[in-house]
């Protein structure tokens, strides 16, 4: 079963940042075998779910992370949402930070959580507002 | 091309998105443009001590095939939301088929929208993704 610090949840981690670099969005494209003409050269918008990318460097930051502890044996993705406010672009400088939600443990299915993760490019016009990520592992029940 | 708003109907189907012989390449070239790296998903050794017959793909990796068919049907700038759910998983040696239609079509936030569903399902048919999403159509 996961571990879960209960003080953590809904607590906004620090905010990091990563450069989105056209290269780094040819690569995920090509992971998703989509050959988009509009995923190559310098103008390149990104994939829907290029988010998940923020995985590299979310990490690092430490602190909310730790809200749960997972057990790699066990987890399963549940769900993954996205809004997006705008579309990200090469050369925009995604902030992104990350909180974990909420976790309640369903009957037959181990330990739910949920978990958020933001990111607000450099170029948005649109102030403060944030394109959101929310994602909901489960983990599996121990094979009995 | 991304298709104009007049020409769109409720129920038309999104192009669909065929990928034959998912490799176990496949899978470490996600991981590494992800930056997913739960060893589960390339790590033999790791995902038999797990009790599965072997590794297996990222939910999100079949998420993105999905998301060609919405893509290719709007253009990616002009997707708003877009929601998966993971059913069965999805093993090396599968073929995966992306098929989506629009459910509804509208204006908000001043802009012309559309709903639509989504779905990837293996060669026994079975469902690996099903979603929602949301995109604008400027034209």
């Amino acid at each position: 079963m996961a571990e879960i610090d209960r003080g953590l949840l809904g607590v906004w981690g620090p905010e990091g940042t990563m450069r989105v670099e056209a290269g780094k969005i040819r690569e995920f494209a090509k992971a998703v075998k989509d050959p988009n003409p509009a995923y190559a050269g310098d103008g390149a918008v990104a994939p829907p779910t290029f988010l998940m990318t923020v995985a590299h460097w979310m990490g690092d930051l430490g602190q909310t992370r730790s809200a749960v502890k997972l057990d790699y044996r066990r987890l399963l993705h549940g769900e993954q949402e996205f809004e997006l406010l705008e579309p990200i672009r090469a050369g925009d400088v995604l902030t992104f930070r990350s909180a974990r939600r909420r976790s309640s443990r369903r009957r037959g299915s181990g330990a739910g959580r949920c978990c958020s993760s933001s990111a607000r490019p450099s170029t948005a016009t649109s102030g403060a507002r944030w394109s959101r990520t929310r994602g909901t592992p489960r983990s599996r029940p121990p094979t009995p | 091309m991304p298709r104009a708003f007049d020409d769109i109907q409720e129920g038309d189907e999104l192009p669909a998105v065929v990928v034959e012989n998912l490799t176990r390449t496949d899978l470490v070239r996600y991981a590494g443009a992800s930056g997913d790296f739960n060893p589960i998903h390339h790590d033999e050794l790791f995902a038999k001590a797990a009790g599965n017959p072997s590794v297996f793909g990222h939910g999100m990796l079949t998420a993105g095939f999905v998301g060609r068919c919405i893509t290719d049907f709007v253009g990616p700038e002009n997707v708003r939301r877009y929601k998966v759910r993971f059913a069965t998983r999805v093993w090396p040696g599968d073929t995966i088929t992306c098929r989506g239609r629009v459910t509804r079509k509208y204006e908000e936030a001043g802009e012309r929208r559309i709903d639509g569903e989504v779905a990837a399902l293996n060669q026994k048919g079975e469902v690996a993704v099903s979603g929602t999403f949301t995109a604008a159509v400027p034209r």
